[in-house]
């Protein structure tokens, strides 16, 4: 097996998914949460492709394709709650959303 | 032809019964009064015609079984639709069609004034129907059926003054304890088909010797029955019901309470003596049930001031006398005893009865006396009636009574110490009637006058009387000792079974008439003594005994001790699990389940902040947790 | 003509097609007629059913068979037999006299109220054909959310706890079963190779005894809530007492047979070694059941409570008929069943009807009606006394034979549960002559019967006379049934080979052993 070792992709894939968590947890504006969001699963991404190759099939790519229709449904999704939140002039902070907390 | 005849005696009273209670609307009185009346007279007449045919059958062939439908079947057991016609029941059926006419008839003038005119017929002819199929059936299913429905019938009658608590509250009493009678029947009934197979009277009793064996499963069956028998037959100590049963009309008195519904269970160890000959023990109780019921009913009769109660505790007491002969195996001593019975008790109810609707409904003997001048044809009646009852030569009460004491005599040490029981009683039986006698109609006007100015009866009501009075005076010579024996004859096919028929020596029928006439004589001598003229002996008397007089009074408080001992902690029982049990038990362990879920639930909102870091921060440190725990376990 | 599924699926496409109906004033009559002519063809196609089956024929009949998800075992299956078809017969025929009463007295609202009847309807008339455990388990929960919702809109003011209690109390129950239901097939195709929903064939699988005594308990639990046996019966004060009376008299009348019918079809057949397991601890409860109902009903305030709990007493002896595994029994058990959906159905109508018109439900608050309603008194007699089991009533029949049956294996039980017959005379009469006898007052001329009750009540006691008279017109066709379900468990018991009147299957069947290839047993 040539090219690049396995292990960089994780690497690569952990930071990201570090990234993205942490952003996550820091972030208040919704829209940087869901750029954090982006960052994870493409984080998995990352690692899907790299085992993928690893293993020599190709599920990981499959995988992978579908994370990203999902992200992008997910996108749609929350940029439209953003969108509804901002038309309501409500302030984009994630911590004064929580009507639905029981 | 027997058995078709047999099927529409048993549906005209019940076809009298729908008429009456399905007529749109109040029906004339007169109509009332012909399908009341004239159903049960059909149903004689065709009983009648029964009775001839069967008098010209050869003895051995007078046994008739029809079924209509099969009724059910159950794994390998077929009950149908059937009834039996044979020496027993058309006996029985004769009794039942003809005094019920005859109190029909009276029924008509005495319930003139009721409100609930065409009820008490519907409910009359709905009891002969009930009653007819007791005595007809030809398994013990319609066995049990005849005997529940009875005892419904009598449940209604005696509740007929729907509107009085005293008359409602007996009604639930005699209903409650018959069905406590009907559950020994049942349970009999479960035996029989456990170890028999079948609950046909034929295949039962036919099998039974063979069947039961030495067990004591015959023993068990003939007491269980026997436990129906005697809360049907007010015997010790399921008798409480009958003395509260009169608060029916007199009429229903008559026939229910003394000459038919009461004496079913006389009937049924008749009918089912071929177990109770296998059944040493169960015999013996019975007998001894019979003999300790009627000496005890003879005594509290004594005591008594109402006129009907004193009958009611005078019923039990000639039960008594029929359920020991019927024990001791004198089946048709019983049987006749059961006759004439029938005819000297429904006379003396009947005739009671004028004495009552002449008083306006006053029953109470204190309120009577000196009543020969106003009523002096219920006076004679009555007399007669008495006279049967105590057992005077030459009337009927002396030749069914005397020979059921007779037989006694032959049944061993037992039978002695019955035969003792029985003669105080009969000087009792003469003593208590005569007291009613003469407290009724000599002594003395009462106090303040009648309730209601005596006036006489009419012919509706007389003339069954006067005919019962017959019947009462000379029904005893059909079975004379030394003479001949019709109801033994008549009865000689369905008993052909017992091996060792019982019979009275004449030395013992001597002996035991001889004893019960003088003793009776003696009775009646004192009770004219005490009661015959003035009451002044009788006050004396009272104030004597006024110590033991309430426990007779109250029947020996038997009432109060149910009350205590059964109902009443029944009742707090029931109470308990109301209030404690169902709510804090039943409900509570789901309501503490519900609570405790909620309780946790609320704990664990506290977690669910709202906030999305924190819940990212729960994912994150938990995967972390996750993998920390996989790489150690490695 | 697949005549089963037409009865099923007719009161459902009645209710779906309710929504056709307008609201409002006009509408309120179109959907009388609308639930009418539906409940009146189910009825009747249930009568043609009833003439087709062969009464002799102990197995299934009349099956219509769907696959659905052949592969996981899955298929609309559904026919009767000899205890299921009277039970159907039951169903259509009550809920076609529920009908008949709603349209006389419709309440607000009463397109709804119709439409989730008739969902009722088919929700219990599913159950009692279905020949598939999914299916089964569907019926089951499907007929809660209608019943739900009736005692949560149209029940009196304590509805919200007692919606909440009867769904709650019900639906953990039905999980457990569900889980059984999982279990036993997945448990099944280890010993078959075969993996099927089928209550036909899973009958004579050879689970092991402790396999058998867990899935037995998982589907007997569901079956005792719903019953409910005592001490399981929680929900039933409650939704008796709140539901609107006539979806009481439903409830007690026909859904309270789910839970028995549940034994007969699945439980003994299936899981006979369970059975056996849990045979005398059931039998306690239903005595305890029989006892306690009957104590607490002659002490009950109201009316309904009265009857509800002895409502309780009566099914504790149709759970003691099927429990004792004889022939006598059971057949006595699949009678008693029906007779008593007559008779409490006829006694919530007349606590109903003696409610509404007078305004009073307590049992000691009325006095004296004979005097003024001569046909109530009459028509209450009748049903007093069927209620009571009096000799020579219709649920006489049933309990004799039932407890004949007990008699037969167990004295001790049979002589115990009698107490409940002497108990029955005694709340049965306060019912009755604390409001018929007594002092008279004016409650009786307003309580009296009209035309338009004597249009319910009539058929009922009508029925009830029919069955006192002639018992062998159900009793005649549900022998061969009765001992093909309980044959299994009557091995089990270890009864003497006599007595086991139907052969047991062993599936899979003993010449195919050892298991060769999928295809297992084939019953």
């Amino acid at each position: 097996m040539t090219g690049v070792p396995p292990s960089l992709y994780l690497g690569v894939s952990v930071a990201l998914f570090l990234l993205g968590l942490i952003g996550v947890m820091i972030r208040r504006n919704p829209l940087m949460l869901l750029l954090a969001v982006e960052l994870l699963l493409n984080a998995a991404n990352v690692a899907l492709v790299g085992f993928s190759r690893y293993w020599g099939n190709t599920d990981g790519h499959i995988f992978a394709l579908v994370v990203m229709v999902v992200a992008a449904a997910e996108v749609v999704v929350g940029l439209g709650l953003v969108v509804a939140v901002f038309r309501n002039r409500l302030r984009l902070d994630v911590d004064e959303m929580s009507t639905m907390k029981g | 032809m027997e058995t078709n005849l047999g099927w529409i005696v048993l549906a005209l009273p019940l076809a009298g019964a729908l008429i009456l209670s399905l007529w749109p609307g109040e029906p004339p009185k007169a109509v009332t009064r012909a399908v009341g009346v004239g159903s049960v007279f059909l149903a004689f007449v065709l009983t009648a015609v029964v009775f001839a045919g069967m008098l010209g059958d050869d003895p051995s062939s007078r046994s008739h079984v029809d079924g209509l439908w099969e009724w059910i079947t159950v794994g390998d057991l077929r009950v149908d639709l059937a009834i039996q016609i044979d020496p027993l029941s058309v006996l029985m059926m004769l009794v039942i069609t003809g005094v019920g006419f005859l109190i029909h008839l009276y029924s008509t003038e005495y319930m003139a004034h009721s409100a609930g005119y065409r009820r008490f017929f519907a409910e009359m002819n709905f009891f002969v129907f009930s009653m007819l199929l007791l005595v007809q059936a030809a398994n013990f299913v319609f066995l049990i059926v005849g005997w529940a429905f009875v005892g419904l019938a009598s449940y209604l009658l005696i509740g007929f003054d729907y509107d009085r608590p005293a008359a409602v509250a007996a009604a639930k009493k005699a209903f409650v304890i018959n069905v406590i009678g009907d559950v020994g029947m049942v349970i009999a009934a479960w035996l029989i088909m456990r170890e028999v197979g079948s609950l046909d009277y034929g295949a039962v009793l036919s099998a039974a010797p063979g069947a039961f064996g030495d067990s004591g499963v015959a023993d068990a069956v003939a007491l269980l029955l026997f436990v129906g028998a005697a809360a049907k037959s007010a015997q010790v100590p399921l008798h409480t019901w009958l003395p509260d049963a009169m608060e029916g009309p007199t009429p229903v008195s008559a026939l229910i309470h003394a000459a038919t519904m009461v004496t079913a269970g006389v009937y049924l160890v008749v009918r089912t003596h071929a177990l109770y000959e296998i059944a040493p023990v169960a015999g013996d109780v019975v007998a001894v049930v019979g003999g300790v019921t009627l000496l005890m009913a003879a005594t509290i009769a004594v005591a008594q001031v109402d006129i009907k109660r004193v009958l009611a505790w005078s019923t039990v007491s000639q039960i008594g006398y029929m359920i020991m002969g019927a024990g001791l195996g004198a089946y048709a001593g019983a049987m006749f005893h059961f006759l004439t019975h029938a005819f000297f008790k429904a006379l003396l109810f009947l005739a009671a009865g004028i004495v009552i609707h002449a008083l306006a409904g006053e029953q109470s003997m204190d309120r009577m006396g000196g009543l020969n001048r106003y009523l002096r044809f219920a006076y004679f009646a009555i007399a007669v009636g008495c006279l049967a009852i105590a057992g005077i030569p030459g009337l009927s009460g002396f030749f069914s009574k005397d020979e059921i004491l007779a037989v006694a005599l032959e049944a061993g040490t037992l039978g002695i110490v019955l035969w003792v029981m029985g003669t105080v009683a009969a000087a009792l039986t003469a003593f208590y009637m005569f007291r009613l006698l003469f407290r009724t109609f000599h002594a003395t006007e009462p106090e303040g006058g009648y309730a209601h100015t005596p006036h006489p009866s009419g012919w509706a009501m007389n003339v069954p009387v006067a005919i019962l009075a017959v019947l009462a005076a000379i029904g005893g010579w059909l079975q004379v000792p030394g003479g001949w024996h019709a109801i033994s004859d008549w009865l000689a096919p369905v008993l052909a079974d017992v091996p060792e028929p019982l019979e009275a020596t004449t030395r013992g029928e001597w002996i035991t008439s001889l004893v019960t006439s003088g003793l009776a004589l003696v009775a009646i001598g004192a009770a004219w003594k005490i009661f015959g003229r003035d009451d002044t002996r009788r006050r004396a008397l009272a104030r004597r005994f006024a110590g033991p007089r309430p426990v007779l009074e109250e029947a020996y408080l038997f009432d109060e001790v149910y009350e205590q001992t059964v109902v009443q902690p029944g009742r707090d029982l029931a109470d308990a699990m109301l209030t404690g049990v169902e709510p804090r038990g039943v409900q509570g362990i789901v309501v503490a389940a519900a609570t405790t879920v909620r309780d946790a639930a609320v704990g664990m909102r506290a977690l669910q902040t709202g906030l999305v870091r924190t819940y990212v921060f729960a994912v994150a440190a938990g995967a972390v947790v996750v993998a920390v725990v996989i790489a150690l376990v490695r | 003509m697949p005549w089963i599924t037409a009865i099923v699926l007719l009161p459902l496409a009645g209710a779906l097609s309710m929504l056709a109906v307008p609201e409002g004033a006009r509408g309120r009559t179109q959907a009388r007629a609308h639930a009418l002519v539906v409940s009146a063809a189910a009825l009747v196609l249930t009568c043609i059913a009833v003439g087709l089956i062969d009464r002799d024929l102990g197995t299934l009949q009349l099956v219509d068979h769907h696959g659905w998800a052949e592969s996981l075992g899955l298929s609309w299956d559904v026919g009767v037999d000899g205890v299921s078809v009277w039970l159907l017969l039951l169903t259509t025929g009550l809920f076609f006299l529920a009908f008949v009463a709603a349209a006389i007295r419709l309440p607000e609202r009463g397109r709804g109220f119709l439409a989730l009847l008739l969902l009722a309807e088919a929700g219990l008339a599913g159950l009692f054909v279905a020949g598939d455990l999914v299916l089964f388990y569907v019926f089951w929960e499907a007929m809660l959310v209608p019943f739900y919702l009736l005692i949560g809109v149209w029940g009196g003011s304590d509805r919200g706890r007692a919606t909440l209690t009867f769904v709650i109390y019900t639906m953990v129950g039905s999980l457990l079963m569900l889980v059984a239901i999982i279990a036993a097939a997945f448990i099944a195709q280890d010993h078959t190779g075969q993996l099927t929903f089928n209550i036909q064939e899973l009958r004579g699988v050879a689970f092991t005894e402790g396999e058998s005594t867990l899935l037995f308990a998982g589907f007997a639990l569901a079956f005792a809530i719903k019953l409910p046996l005592w001490p399981f019966h929680a929900w039933l004060p409650l939704a008796y007492g709140q539901a609107p009376i006539l979806v009481t008299g439903l409830l007690a009348a026909v859904m309270s047979k789910a839970g028995v019918y549940g034994l007969i079809r699945i439980g003994l057949p299936i899981f006979p070694d369970g059975a056996d397991n849990f045979a005398v601890p059931l039998a306690i409860l239903a005595i305890v059941g029989i006892v306690y109902g009957s104590l607490v009903a002659w002490r009950s305030p109201t009316m309904r409570m009265l009857v509800a709990y002895s409502s309780l007493a009566h099914l504790g002896f149709i759970v003691l008929g099927l429990i004792a595994f004889d022939t006598v029994a059971a057949q006595g058990a699949v009678l008693q069943m029906i007779n008593h959906g007559l008779v409490v159905a006829a006694a919530f109508a007349i606590v109903g009807i003696i409610s509404a018109r007078t305004g009073r439900e307590g049992v000691d608050d009325l006095s004296g009606m004979a005097a003024g309603a001569p046909r109530l008194a009459g028509v209450f007699l009748i049903v007093a006394m069927a209620a009571l089991a009096v000799p020579g009533s219709n649920a006489f029949v049933g309990e004799f034979f039932i407890l004949a049956g007990v008699f037969e294996h167990h004295i001790w039980m049979a002589v115990l549960a009698s107490i409940g017959i002497v108990y029955a005379a005694v709340y049965m009469l306060r019912l009755y002559q604390t409001s018929m006898n007594g002092p008279v007052t004016g409650d009786g001329r307003r309580a009296e019967l009209r035309g338009s009750d004597m249009l319910t009540l009539l058929p009922l006691t009508g029925l009830m006379l029919l069955l006192a008279l002639w018992p062998a017109s159900i009793a005649g066709s549900t022998r061969s049934s009765v001992e093909r379900a309980i044959a299994p468990a009557q091995v089990a018991a270890g009864r003497p080979a006599a007595e086991v009147a139907a052969p047991v299957e062993v599936n899979p069947p003993e010449d195919h052993l050892p298991l060769t290839s999928q295809q297992g047993g084939t019953p």
